[in-house]
Order: structure tokens, then sequence, then C-alpha cells
């Protein structure tokens, strides 16, 4: 591993630091996962870093499927605490979530929760992440054409199950 | 048209409060992800030379269980009392053999009691004999696993997660899964990078 990729890591980690946190704290009920997550993020990409890609937009995709798998392994029940993030996780537990989560939203975030998981984490990816529909398909790993197929289904059922209970 | 605005615009006001990037949180993200590159353990040579030493097993006999305890040193805070367990869980799309290591640890600051927890576990995962894993065709994650590989969904992470859920499992039933001890798993398809 050259220098070079160590030193291209380092600076797309801290560059994302923020983002992939915000990834986990979008996608796990405890903020004590989310810290454990992105440590786990950060190790498995330094364990990778022979595949970290020469294009920066590749590389900061290719963080972002790592965070994904560290999350499906977690959704499987695979959990590592890591001792480096204790600080994050004491900054976390003292920046409690917002109280004031209106209804609305409350039903929109149950209406996404309730869609298929292909479909769920690409209108998470498009909608809280910011990625474009090519983007989400990258990060999950599938064709652009697929993804907007899912994606176009997933707004759909979002809109007749919104509908139903007349927030659109 | 309304109604494609407002879901947008629906969806982005459900989204859950981001972690600000003045954030005490957001600082302490920085500051992991320094920490994490400077005390990085240097992986890859260790890993080959797991690989090749689990490979030759595998090839050798179709063992699939061996200690190499002294390999591992990315759970830092329980390096020194790491004890694992090999799996070969099928090839990867690249036809490389896979190997899965599984582990337990106690959770950083763990009291003797619970050391010795995991000590227990640790010696339940050697002194098994995992050579029959999936000789159990009754056993929901032996089925699972032949399920994936029948319809060609398989991937090395999910045999491995399937096949840590079955050991998981074995030492649930022998009442060494206690809170505060946990199963680890890491993947390696043989090119010195893991999952």
């Amino acid at each position: 591993v050259s220098r070079e990729a160590e030193a291209r890591l380092t600076r797309l980690h801290e560059l994302l630091a923020v983002d992939l946190l915000n990834y986990f704290v979008r996608r796990v009920a405890s903020r004590d996962d989310a810290a454990d997550l992105l440590a786990e993020t950060f190790l498995v990409a330094w364990r990778h870093i022979g595949r970290l890609p020469r294009d920066d937009r590749a590389a900061r995709m290719w963080m972002f499927v790592t965070a994904r798998n560290v999350h499906n392994n977690h959704q499987r029940g695979i959990r590592r605490r890591h001792q480096l993030a204790d600080r994050l996780r004491l900054d976390l537990a003292s920046t409690a979530a917002p109280a004031g989560v209106s209804a609305e939203s409350l039903d929109v975030r149950a209406a996404v929760d309730a869609l298929p998981e292909d479909q769920r984490e690409l209108v998470r990816l498009i909608h809280w992440d910011g990625f474009t529909v090519g983007e989400a398909a990258d990060v999950v790993g599938i064709r652009e054409s697929t993804a907007r197929g899912r994606y176009q289904r997933a707004r759909a059922t979002l809109q007749s199950r919104l509908a139903a209970g007349r927030l659109v | 048209v309304s109604n494609v605005d407002d879901l947008d615009a629906m969806l982005e006001r459900a989204a859950p409060e981001p972690v600000g990037a003045g954030s005490p949180a957001a600082r302490s993200a920085w500051e992991l992800a320094a920490d994490v590159g400077a005390r990085r353990p240097r992986w890859g040579r260790r890993w080959g030379i797991l690989t090749a030493v689990a490979g030759a097993l595998v090839l050798a006999g179709g063992a699939t269980a061996v200690a190499a305890p002294a390999l591992f040193d990315w759970s830092w805070g329980s390096a020194d009392t790491l004890a694992v367990q090999e799996f070969p869980v099928g090839d990867d799309a690249a036809g490389r053999m896979c190997v899965m290591a599984l582990w337990a640890e106690a959770d950083p600051g763990a009291s003797a009691d619970l050391n010795a927890a995991v000590e227990k576990a640790q010696a339940f995962l050697h002194q098994q004999d995992w050579s029959a894993l999936d000789s159990d065709t009754a056993n929901l994650w032996v089925r699972q696993r032949q399920a994936l590989i029948a319809d060609g969904s398989a991937t090395p992470p999910l045999l491995a997660s399937l096949t840590a859920a079955q050991v998981r499992d074995e030492l649930a039933d022998a009442g060494l899964i206690v809170p505060g001890v946990s199963v680890a798993t890491r993947i390696d398809c043989g090119d010195g990078a893991a999952e």
C-alpha cells in the first residue's frame, strides 16, 4: 500500500466523517451504535485500502458502500464496540435527537420503514443522504435502470400510503 | 405534479435530524477518523499469512476450524486474549475460497467475571468439532445456506453470517452467550482484504 493511498484515505475519512456518521444516525435506533459503526467503517476501509479507487468520486462512493456493508452486518446482528468510539458515543449521547418531530414526519418515516428493504434504502440514499439515483445504485450495487424502477415503485407505494392517510 | 412535489418535500422534512458540522459529535467523528488512521494495525501481511495457512488446511482435507490467535490484532482492546476459529464459507464470485474468522469478545472495560465468560466461550470454540457444520440439514441456518447456494444468490458475507449465527446458537445453547459477551466475525476472500 502506497503512502499516497494512505494519505488519500486519511483525507477521505476526514472529509466524509460527518456524512458517514449521519448515514448511520439516520439508520440505527441507538446513537451508541452509530459511533461504533462509524469506527468499524473506518477500520474496514483501512483493511481494504488496496481497493481504494483512484478517482475521488469513486472513492467517496466506495466509502458509502463500505458503510452500507457495515450497516448490513450490524443488521445481521454482528456488533462490535470500539474503544476508539467512546468519545463520539458520549458526544452523541449528549446531543440527543430533537424531541419535536412532527406527526407528519413520523408518518412518512413509518411509510418509508414499511417499504421493502431494497426500495427503502434507495429512498433513504436519495432523499436523506443526497445521492442521485445513479449514485444510489452504485452504493447499493445494482444497475441504474434497476434502481430507477425500484425507486419509482417506492414512490408509488409512498404516494398511495400517505394519500390514504391524507398527507399528500 | 403537486403531489410529487409534496412527496419530495415531505421526504426531505422527515429525514432524521443530522449531526451538525459544528457539533461536538462532528469534532469527535473527525478525531475518530484521525485516530483510526494513526493507530491502525498493519493488517495486510498478517491477513495474507492467515489466508495462506487456512487455505492450505482447507485444501489439505476439508478441515473447517483452526486456531490462529497470534495472527489477529485488529480487535485492539482484547488482542492478547483473542482466540479465533476459521471456517471456509464458500467461493466468492472470483472463484477464491473465502475464510471467516469468528471469535468471542467482551465489551471494553469488562469485569474479571466477563473476561472469564469470554474465555469459556473461546475455549468452547476451540474444543468443538466444527467439521460437520453443514451436515445437520434440519438446522435452520444450514437450510438457509443451502437455499442460497441452490438459487445462486449466495455470497461470502451471507454464507458467513449464517454460519456465524449457527455457531452463535451453539454457544447460546451451551449457556456461553451472556450479557457483555459477543461473537464477532471477519471474512477474507484471499486478497488481503476483509469485511
